[in-house]
This record gives C-alpha cells, structure tokens and sequence, in this order.
C-alpha cells in the first residue's frame, strides 16, 4: 500500500507515526515545502531569543528515519484523483493509494505601503525564525503588527533579546481569541509594565523606509513608530490554492466527513486546512490549533490504516499560554453577556476565573493566574456535558478555589 | 449542604459585607475535607514517639500498634483522654470558682458576695456541714474548704457527686470500682494509664474512663452550686435570642465563653449609668447593648435577662453583622479564628484569662480582686471602637426570639409547688404516671459544622413534644432552642401533645404567669447538667426507684467537644440512655463500640445510642422511653 | 503492564498517599527533608471527596492521553513501560496539559516553571503512593486481570 502525505507539521506526522505502527506493509511518502528534521512550531519563540538550540526544539524521534518513509522536500501543486498522482513544484509527479492532505497554513501579508523593506518578515517557520534571529543583531526597535496570540509571544521572545517593542492592534483588546476584556486589560497592564508598547485600536497605516531599509511604522492614528525590524503577525490562511482543479470538496477550506475523509475517494485531510463544526458556537470553522491538528492527524491514520476512528468534538477556541507570567486557559464561548448565558466571574489578586453557561451546559471558560483542573471543565465544554443540577455546585467549586 | 437552619445565621452568612476572602466554620470544615478515616474511626495513636500508629479497619494492614496496642486498646485510650480533656476543663472552670468564692470570703475579692444565702446552705446541709445556728461567713469557708478539697487527693468519694445521686447509683458506681476520690487526681490516672506501657485493657481502661467521667459530672455540679450562691439562682426570665438582639444604634458588646465570674460582673457594670453616658457620647443613642454567645451568655441570660445572640458554631457569625464592637471572651469554644474574621470589620477580640489568648486578640487580663474595675475597663474597649464602625458593613438580620429561661431545679420545683406546695414532685409524677408526660429528655452539646446547624435539635425536638415527652436543655442545646422559638407559651400550643400541653397550662396558670410553661425548660449552660440530673434524682428518691428505671433520656445531637464526651459519659453513668447524634471517633473498635451502646445497659442501665439521622434518633429515644415505662408498671 | 487501580470503598482519606508522593519526588527521599525543603515537593495525585465518598485521584496513564495530544513542545510522552511522563527539560510551562487532563491531574509547579505530573515512580518498584497506601486503597494490578478484578468486585456487590 502507498500511502502519500502531504505536509511536514503535527497533523501529517501524527498522521505518519499512526500509519507506521499499524501497517507494517506501508510504504510512505512525505511531501513537505520544509526540510526535515520535524520540529516543534511552539518553541520558535525559544528559538529566537535562543533560550534554546536548534535541536533542542527537533522532535526527539524523526519519523523519517523509519526506513518505510521516503521525504520529499518539494511542494505539491495539484491533485489528480482520475490518476492518483500529485503534481511536484520541482517537476515530477507522485502516485498514491492513499492521500493525506495535511499541508496546513501560512501566514497572511497584509496589503500596507512598504511590506517589502528590509528588515519586515511573517514568523512561522524555523527558517523565517532563523532570519528574523540574524536581522536582530542591528535591531533597537521592534514593531509587532497583530496582538494575538502568536503576536504577543513573538513580542515577549523579541523583548527578552533587549529590544523596544511596539504591538499594534487593530481591535480594542489584544489577545482576542484567547481572553474577554478583562483578561486582555490585566495582560495589556502587565506587558506595559514589563517595557512593552501597545496600541489597541490602530493599524499600522504603512512601514516607513529609508534605502529600502526599514525605519519605522506609521499607524491609522497619525502616529509613527521606530523600527529596524517588523514582524507581521495578523493570521493565517489554509494552504488550499493547490487543490483548486482536484475536484475536492472545499468551502472555506478541505470539508472532511468524521472519518477524516474528503468528499474524493482515497483522500483525506487533517490539521489547519480542514474546515469543522464547532458544536459550542454553532458554525462551521477552520482553525489552526495544535490539538485539533493531532487529532485529526490520528484519526486520519486509523482510518487510512484500515482502523475505524471518529474524530473527537473539536472547539474552535481552547487555549493554554503563559503571558507577562500569566498563565492562562480558555475555552468555548469568552466574550458573550447575552442574556441567552449565564456568566459567572470573580476575581482575587492576579487570578481572575469566569464560567459562561447556556442552561445547564457549561459552554465558555477562562482561568487566568490559578489554572488548576482547567481541564476538568474544558473537557465539560468540549463533550457538551449536561450538568442538570450540579451547575451551583460546580461555580462554586470553581470559584472557591481563588477565593 | 446547607450551613444553618438558623434564619438570622444565613441572612448573615449570605449578606455580610466582610469580604469575600472571609472564612467561616463551614469553609473551613470544606477545606478540610476529605477528613482522616483512621482518626475518624479513632485508630491512630499518638502516645509515644515510636509511633505514630494506626490499625488498618479493613484488616489488610497492621492490626496492632508498635507497641502491641490493638484497635480496642487505641480506640480506648482515646476516647479514656477525651473525657479526661472534658474534665480537666470543667475541673478548670469550676476550680477557678471555688478559688474565687474562698477569696471572696476572706475579703480579696470584695465585688463579689454570697448573694444566695438560701441555697449556700442548701449545698452545706447536702454536704453534710452543720448550718443551724453557725454564721454564713463560717458555713461557706467551710463549703469553700470542701470544694477545694474535691481537687486533691482525699481517700473518700467526691462529696458533690455522692450526695447527689440516688443510693443506688451510687452502689452500681461502686460495684464497677468507678468511685472517684479527687476530680484532679482522676484526670491525672487517666493520662497515666493510656501513656505508654500501662493500661492495655480497653475495658479496664473505658472503667477508669467512666470514673473520670463521674469526677466530670463532680466539677460541673460544684461549679454550679457555686455559680448560685455567688450570683443567685436562676429563676424564670423573659428575654430575646438569637442575632435581631444586636442594636445598630448602640454599643454591642458579646459575652463568649463559659464562666460568669467574668461575664456577670460586665453584666452589673454594662447597667452603670456612667458607662451608658460614655457610650451615649461617642454616638451610641441607645447606649450599652451586651448581648450573650456560647454558654457564658447563658449564664448571663439566665440571671440577668441579657440577650443571647447565636451559639458557639456560629460565633464568627455574630462579628460578621459589622456592629459588633467587642467580643469579651474567657474560655471553652473560643474558635481562634474570631480574631481572622474581626479583622474585616472594626470588633476587637478581646481575651481575659491567661490560660486562653489568642493571636490577633487584644488580651485585658480580668483581675478578679478589682472585678468592677476591669469589667469596666473591657466595656470602655468596646465605646471605644464605636468610632470604627463602618456603616456599609452593617448586616444585621431581622430574627430574634422571645425565650424564658432561667429554669433552675429550684424555678422547675417553685414551679411546681404552686400546684401542690406540700409535694410539689407530686404533681410531676403524677403527669408520668397518667402518660400526660411520656418522658423526659434532656438535650445538650453544641452545635457541630458537620450538620446544618441546629437542624438535629429541631427535628428531634418537633417529634419528641409531640409524643408528650417534656423537654429539658442546657448549653448550645439551650441557645437552638431559645433562637427557634420554643422556649415561649406558644410554642407549647404550637408543638406539644395534647397531655403534655395541658400538664404545662395547668403549672403556667397555677404559677400565675397565665399561659403555658414553655414546652423546653432552658435549665441552663453546658457546665449545668446537673442540674437535670438534680430533678431526676429527685424523682428517682421519691419513687424509691433508681434514676436508671426513669423513663428519661439524654440527647447531644450535634456535640462537638471533649466536655460533651465527659458529659454524655456521665448522663450514661447515670442510668440514661443517651443519643448522640455526631459518630464518635470510636467505631475502629467493634469492642469499644458495643461496649458502649450495648454492654453498659447492663451495668449501668445508661448507653450510648448512635444515630445520625434526627427522625430516627426520636424514634429510638421514643422506644427507650416506652421501654422503661414498661419496666415501671406504667402503660 | 501493572497499573496503579483504586478501590475507592477502601479509601478513609488519610492522604498518605499524598505524602509518600511528595517524599518520592523530593530532593532528599524523606518525610522531613521534604517537608523542610525550600520549595515543597508537589504532589501528583488527590485525595478528595468526591459524593460518594473519599478517593484518591490519579493520572490514568490514558490509552488516548489528551495531555499528550495537546502538549506543544514534546514535553509530555510515553515511556516504553507506557506510562505517560513528562520531560522536564522539554517542558516550556504552556499548562496545555493542564488544559487537556480531564481529571485534573496534572499540576503546575510555578517555583520551576513546569508541569507536574504521576510518573509511576520509574525508580522503584512500586509507586510510593501504592507502597504508603495503610489500607491497600491503592494497588498495583496488571492491566490484563483488570477485568476480572472488576468483576469480582461487582459481584461481590451483588451478594451484599
């Protein structure tokens, strides 16, 4: 059995570490646009403020020294399933049985004045990382543009190196998808006091350069920020251009059924391209979390090894990070007042904890500061448990601990 | 679960403005959980440093300590220094009163004075001391002499306990070898033989246990006869309880603890009108508002009419309404943590005694050669932190109860002696003869964090009255009772049998009070079970029968302390059987426990009955009622 | 593969396990040494009361181990014994594995900056937990009597 995969991050190595343990006969192709060894895309920030070596962010086993696995560093530019062949960037083609399409997601550009001075990049990658590590040696100042997640962590890494940053934020809060108000307003109030700049509620209007070199960033607001470097963090796009003549079915990306099986015999798909519903919130959504990648990744590989598997309820929103020494955990629902919710908050010193329910399902979270047993209730969110009676008890057991 | 039964209590608890990082009793109690099984079950020793052990209860593990010690021996020597730590209290309490009483006589304490000539030589007749013809001054020094002496060492039986019981108590105590001859001394033995290496016989050790338990019974009796003689004895008052009696416009000040050597005299004092003007001048327009907690309010209550405000597991609780200026504690059931939650508001913790301070509490040491003085000087504690108060912490409930108390046995058999003053028991047994009182159950203890507070009690108490079974309390029991309604006419109306109801009329009309005596008869503080035990034995001599045929039972349903242990080991000595309604740390040994709740009905006619569940609870107490009236030819 | 198994009706809630636990993964292997050290060893299991009653609460050591699934940096793995550990060194203090464990087991160290969990005592022969348990609350059992086990003790129910 042939079995190709399509990508080099967590869901296709899952993907790859399911298959060579259940067919013994499989022969597997990998083709990704990044060369190996795998590494952890987590630890990148580690990277550049080297915290930590190169290897120390490699997985510690490499899938690829399975002499069953044959790597192709190339990128596929097309899917022929008449054929079962994909087309290769470099030329050639590959056949297949079995196709995992786990090419995941890039980073998005966005359209300002200037994106192609010196000294501006996108972060995602470990050779971007690597760039981004050289060009910091003549850096001072460093302009952050998006506050979300990967922003911020990009922005306290950067920080740690010595260098002024500057996040820019085109919303009123950083952190939007992992925090409601309060929370961003407790991490924006540690960051500043931690030598970070913000700005919430203006966009960077254009990157200011002086013989191609950049000099700084010009905001919506009128304001101008210095800057020898910036990073572009404002999100990603599934990696989907490639199938656009294969005849999948895609929506705003790969539609898959439980099974991890496209609407195109033989081939299936897993991680950031993949497009599923979010039972909490009701729609249809593509998202690039690390846990929903493993375990579409799995459930990719059970099935393509001939093993039945269904892929677990996955939620769109289920964060765990640590900022300005913060730790925080949030899942479901984390803005709503509605009066449709119920929501519950308290807060004590640094920990600040909010449960939202509909009826008697508890369906959004955020712990921040004392995290214990978060999982117990993201668990509650994710599988849609019906607390019938036990909703008192329960905020009161949640909240009681940081009382 | 729910915390208090109490309206006021959850009011409070549900709307104080202290914080919410204050804790009380029920959070802590959360904390805690799950709590040790193996000191739940009573199998752990700590005696000697080569432990500590435990018996594993499922058999699989160790089933002796280092030492050889069984399951029976630990659970044993436990429970043996749990009574010993009751009586050394009460022994505490009642030694500090006969301390008081001698300095008293010889001038040293000259605010004090023997304000009850009648029953000082009542105990001295009882006692055996010459009365006719002798001076008061020289019958109480020798009274005093007596007391003191119960504390040594002496080679005869404790004077309080032998002259007032039945012979035949006395003869069973006798036979068993548990006559003890030193309240002090007895507490000593125990300690000495549940150290290491000595007594290893859990029922030879559950035999000096009962002494001990009778030294108990000792200590309480003379610390209230004393308490009588030197303040008076109680007779019926109308007053309020529970958290309503606390006054916005006034200076609030708590009584807490147990002796009212402290607490009466600030109860004098508290009506000065010198005192009430400097409380009138810092704002205070209603001036001095002392109001009782624990079993020192009621002392207080009893012969002074003082308001009592909520009980001992609840004693955070009455900080917690935020105009409380100062609590006045001495000793017993004082939780340290009053000082943590006095913190959130402006009351000042204010301890007395030096055996008893507590970090966070300022400590006025109360000197009992200037007692005025001092009380004085607490009170001035208290107007002086008016000034703190902060009116956005105010949360006082509504609730507060009438209550008669002040039942002494003297008031119960006054009482009666305006129904037939030639035999004014006459008419009691009468009622127990005919059925129109079934029975007679004294309930006592405290009020426990392990059940919603008060709920044991009440549920009881519905039942029993009910079934026409009179109801006395004392202690904590007392309090519940007063803070739910029932100790007034009313209540008689409202919960009592038809027999018992009438039986009550006819005593309320012919003591011209024109109602009802109340259907709970609040016979006073934990220290004055006796008391009971005082009408009981009367009843037993009258009839010629012991105390142990009686149709009457004890009840802690929610006890807490070592001194309940002591108690409810007494009332069992005594021939009562007796209900608690908290397991205690004793079920690690099937021995010990069938000892206790099967083997002594047959020594001593008393036992302990287990049973958490207050409707079955009743319904046992019910069944022992029934069957000693049987056993006494009554239907 | 033995596992730790709970008999939760054995359990009195005396948290010695608690203990032992500490002691096993304290700098210096005993009581007061650990209890003396400047930062306390933490804990990897629970006892707690539950509605029925006491139990300890410990990691699963779950066949689809979701703080596995969710660990970012690789930290959290299973060992070839396949019991599921954590390596310190790889652990960069996300908390995702606090997030993932349903049963709420795994615990932050905030003095270390990583997250604690049960390693089954890799260096002794029986996790100290089970060796301290004085009731056998905690036993080791091997997974493929499991059942049986099981079985036995719901029929043992039944009788009663």
């Amino acid at each position: 059995m042939k079995y190709l995969i399509i990508g080099g991050s967590i869901a296709a190595t899952t993907a790859l570490n399911v298959l060579r343990a259940n067919r013994t006969d499989a022969e597997i192709q990998v083709v990704a646009d990044e060369a190996v060894p795998f590494y952890y895309r987590a630890l990148i920030p580690f990277l550049l403020d080297k915290s930590r070596r190169v290897d120390e962010i490699l997985f510690t086993e490499q899938p690829t020294d399975d002499e069953r696995v044959q790597f192709y560093h190339d990128r596929c530019i097309g899917v022929n399933p008449k054929k079962k062949v994909i087309g290769l960037a470099s030329g050639g083609t590959l056949p297949y049985d079995k196709l995992l399409l786990a090419a995941g997601s890039s980073s998005l550009t966005p359209d300002i004045a200037g994106v192609d001075s010196k000294g501006v990049f996108t972060l995602r990658n470990m050779e971007e990382a690597l760039k981004v590590r050289e060009h910091l040696k003549r850096c001072e100042n460093a302009v952050v543009v998006g506050g979300a997640l990967a922003g911020i962590k990009m922005a306290e890494a950067l920080q740690r190196t010595g260098v002024q940053v500057t996040v820019i934020e085109q919303l009123p809060h950083i952190l939007p998808f992992i925090a409601d108000t309060e929370t961003a307003d407790r991490m924006t109030k540690q960051l500043r006091q931690g030598g970070m700049e913000i700005h919430t509620d203006d966009s960077a209007e254009e990157i200011l350069a002086t013989d191609g070199k950049t000099t700084g960033v010009r905001l919506a607001s009128g304001k101008s920020v210095p800057a020898d470097l910036v990073l572009l963090m404002v999100g990603v796009q599934p990696n989907i251009e490639f199938l656009a003549d294969s005849g999948i079915d895609i929506d705003q990306a790969v539609l898959t059924d439980r099974e991890m099986r496209t609407s195109v015999p033989d081939i299936y798909a897993a991680g950031d391209m993949v497009q599923f519903h979010d039972a909490v919130i009701d729609k249809d959504v593509v998202s690039a979390l690390w846990g929903n990648a493993v375990h579409m990744g799995r459930t990719a590989g059970f099935n393509m090894s001939g093993i039945q598997a269904y892929v677990p309820p996955l939620l769109s929103s289920l964060n765990s990070t640590e900022i300005a020494e913060l730790p925080i955990i949030s899942a479901g629902l984390l803005h709503t007042q509605s009066g449709q919710y119920a929501v519950y908050t308290e807060a004590q010193g640094d920990n600040y904890r909010k449960l939202i329910f509909e009826q008697d399902r508890l369906v959004g979270m955020i712990f921040l500061g004392d995290v214990s047993k978060a999982g117990v209730y993201t668990n509650l969110i994710r599988n849609r448990i019906p607390l019938g009676n036990r909703r008192a008890a329960l905020v009161r057991e949640v909240m009681t601990v940081i009382r | 679960m729910e915390r208090s039964t109490d309206k006021a209590v959850t009011h409070v608890l549900n709307n104080h403005k202290g914080g919410k990082q204050l804790q009380t009793v029920w959070d802590r109690y959360e904390a805690q959980q799950p709590q040790c099984g193996f000191g739940e079950l009573g199998v752990c020793c700590r005696h000697c440093m080569q432990g500590p052990c435990r018996i594993d209860p499922f058999g699989e593990g160790p089933d002796r300590g280092i030492c050889g010690a069984t399951a029976d021996t630990i659970v044993a020597r436990g429970l043996a220094r749990a009574i010993a730590g009751g009586t050394a209290s009460h022994s505490g309490h009642a030694l500090h009163m006969a301390h008081v009483f001698k300095k008293t006589l010889e001038g040293k304490a000259p605010d004090y004075a023997i304000k009850d000539e009648a029953k000082l030589k009542a105990v001295a007749t009882r006692i055996g001391i010459e009365v006719e013809g002798r001076p008061v001054k020289e019958i109480a020094l020798e009274l005093a002499d007596k007391a003191l002496s119960e504390f040594g060492d002496n080679d005869k039986a404790l004077i309080w306990a032998a002259t007032t019981v039945p012979l035949g108590r006395i003869e069973v105590c006798a036979e068993l070898g548990i006559v003890p001859t030193s309240i002090d001394c007895t507490v000593a033995e125990v300690m000495h033989r549940t150290t290491y290496g000595v007594d290893a016989d859990p029922i030879n050790i559950l035999l000096g246990a009962l002494k001990c338990a009778v030294a108990d019974y000792t200590a309480c009796h003379l610390a209230t006869d004393l308490s009588d003689i030197l303040f008076g004895t109680p007779q019926p008052v109308v007053s309020k309880a529970n958290l309503g009696v606390l006054r916005e416009e006034a200076i609030n000040i708590a009584l807490h603890g147990h002796n009212p050597l402290l607490s009466d005299i600030i109860a004098q004092v508290a009506s000065e009108p010198e005192l009430i003007a400097e409380a009138k001048k810092v704002g205070a327009v209603e001036g001095l508002n002392v109001v009782g907690i624990c079993c020192t309010g009621n002392e207080v209550l009893m012969r002074h009419g003082i308001p009592l405000a909520t009980s001992s597991v609840s004693q955070e609780v009455a900080i917690m309404t935020g105009v409380l200026d100062a609590m006045v504690v001495d000793y017993q059931c004082i939780m340290p943590a009053v000082a943590t939650v006095a913190e959130c508001f402006h009351t000042k913790v204010i301890t007395t005694m030096p055996i008893a301070k507590m970090p966070g509490a300022e400590h006025v040491a109360f000197n009992e050669e200037n007692a005025v003085e001092s009380a004085r000087a607490i009170v001035r504690q208290g107007i002086e932190r008016f000034k703190f108060r902060n009116p956005d912490k105010v949360c006082i409930p509504q609730e507060s109860s009438t209550a008669i108390a002040g039942f002494s046995a003297e008031a119960i058999i006054g009482a009666l002696s305006k129904v037939n003053a030639e035999d004014p028991l006459k008419p009691l047994i009468d009622n127990i003869v005919s059925g129109n009182i079934r029975g007679i159950c004294l309930f006592a203890g405290c009020n426990t964090v392990k059940v919603p507070q008060d709920h044991n009690y009440v549920e009881m108490v519905k039942k029993l009255l009910a079934e026409n079974v009179l109801i006395l309390a004392t202690g904590c029991a007392s309090s519940t009772y007063a803070r739910h309604g029932f100790m007034t006419s009313e209540a008689t109306k409202k919960y009592a049998g038809e027999g018992l109801a009438a039986v009550l009329t006819a005593i309320g009309e012919a003591a011209g009070l024109e109602a009802p005596l109340p259907p709970v008869l609040h016979m006073g503080s934990c220290v004055d079970n006796p008391r009971a035990v005082d009408v009981a034995a009367a009843v037993a001599n009258k009839l010629g029968v012991d105390m142990s045929q009686l149709p009457v039972v004890a009840s802690a349903p929610e006890a807490v302390t070592e001194k309940a242990v002591a108690i409810g080991t007494w009332a069992v000595v005594g021939g009562f059987p007796t209900h608690l309604g908290v397991v205690p740390p004793v079920l690690g040994s099937k021995l010990v426990t069938e000892t206790l709740t099967a083997t002594l009905k047959d020594l001593l006619g008393g036992y302990f009955i287990v049973e958490p569940d207050p409707a079955k609870a009743a319904d046992a107490l019910l069944a022992v009622i029934d069957e000693r009236r049987a056993g006494l030819g009554l239907s | 593969m033995e596992v730790i198994y709970v008999r939760a009706d054995r359990c009195v809630g005396c948290k010695t396990c608690e203990i032992e636990c500490r002691i096993a993964h304290a700098e210096e292997k005993t009581l007061f040494a650990a209890v003396s050290q400047a930062r306390p060893p933490k804990r990897r299991l629970f006892v707690e009361q539950g509605e029925t009653g006491k139990a300890p609460v410990i990691c699963r050591h779950c066949e689809e181990a979701p703080c596995i699934v969710d660990c970012i940096s690789g930290s959290i793995y299973r060992d070839e014994q396949g019991f599921v550990r954590r390596k310190k060194e790889r652990c960069m203090g996300c908390w995702s594995c606090i997030m993932a464990c349903p049963f709420g087991v795994v615990v932050r160290d905030a003095d270390a900056h990583i997250a604690v969990k049960c390693d089954h005592c890799p260096d002794l022969d029986t996790p100290a937990c089970v060796a301290g348990c004085p009731t056998k609350a905690l036993q080791l059992v091997d997974v493929d009597t499991l059942p049986r086990e099981r079985r036995k003790e719901l029929l043992l129910k039944k009788e009663v």
